[in-house]
């Protein structure tokens, strides 16, 4: 139960952070690249810095920080299911949110802000969702079922 | 405050918040799981779906019993500020069709590679080799949308 509360405060404090600073994570990557704007970029070295730190620290005072850090533990690359689909998911990701002019956070702070062209796209979003959770996920079942 | 100094103090914390969701908040397993904007979303409509429907979708350990509300807490905290600041926006949607299908495309996509871009960087810090390669696909992604708009913005001038 604590985790829910947990994860609405963390909501309603990210979020209110988010509409005060309007950060997206896509605009992070595409500005610097599209016209040199490296303004924004500084949101990925943030967050990777602080939840770095927060492992790190948390970790230390006897929090659950299981394995960390990863990279230790993760097996070779191999271009088998998972390493398979974080590929195609990434470069999906990529493509479709610069199209679309941000990443979902920003979209779910915008939508709260009340624009219709947000809402718009979290309806997709939603419905996307349960989508994959209906059919998507049992063709890439089969799929990494026929790899190996 | 400096835009560059607040966007890094704002994704520091938020950061940080994902650290401690999972240390000492019981946001998980998995790991690096303490925000996560299509993967949170997904177990919500997903425990609701199941509670209701029947269904017996996929749904992370975590949010079984409860599941995690951090979507509802972002459009609440985004409406909040918004309110103080008076900065509700009700425009116009250009091409609602192309935005709901790009919503689809992208909750897809990153439900394939198992995280929105938050996430990605948050479990990339962690030391997931496979988030590491997941992360520099979605700059090769992003690379390529902007090349694709760039082309399109030329050819239609």
């Amino acid at each position: 139960m604590i985790h829910a509360l947990a994860t609405l405060v963390i909501g309603l404090m990210i979020g209110y952070l988010g509409q005060r600073s309007r950060i997206c994570f896509i605009r992070g990557i595409s500005h610097p690249y599209l016209v040199r704007d490296f303004g924004p970029a500084v949101a990925l070295a943030g967050l990777s810095i602080g939840s770095l730190t927060g492992f790190l620290t948390f970790g230390a005072l006897g929090g659950y920080v299981p394995g960390f850090p990863h990279l230790l533990e993760t097996p070779g690359i191999n271009l088998r299911s998972p390493m398979l689909f974080a590929v195609i998911g990434g470069l999906g990701v990529g493509f479709f949110s610069v199209l679309a002019g941000g990443c979902p956070f920003r979209f779910h702070v915008m939508a709260g802000e009340g624009r219709k062209a947000a809402a718009t796209y979290l309806i997709g979003f939603y419905v996307g969702i349960i989508y994959f959770s209906a059919i998507v996920i049992k063709v890439l079942k089969a799929l990494m079922e026929s790899i190996g | 405050m400096n835009r560059g100094i607040s966007m890094f103090i704002v994704a520091f914390a938020i950061g940080s918040l994902a650290a401690l969701a999972q240390a000492f908040l019981g946001v998980a397993p998995p790991v690096a799981y303490g925000i996560c904007m299509v993967g949170h979303p997904r177990d919500l409509l997903v425990w609701m779906a199941n509670g209701i429907l029947g269904t017996r979708f996929a749904i992370q350990p975590v949010s079984v019993e409860v599941p995690v509300l951090t979507a509802i807490g972002v459009l609440a905290g985004s409406a909040i500020s918004a309110a103080q600041r008076k900065e509700f926006r009700t425009s116009s949607v250009r091409s609602p069709a192309l935005t709901f299908i790009l919503g689809f495309l992208v909750a897809n996509f990153a439900l394939i590679l198992g995280a929105c871009v938050l996430r990605a960087v948050v479990f990339a810090a962690y030391g997931n080799l496979h988030m590491i390669i997941g992360f520099l696909c979605i700059v090769t992604g992003v690379v390529a949308g902007v090349e694709y708009l760039k082309r399109k913005g030329s050819a239609s001038q």
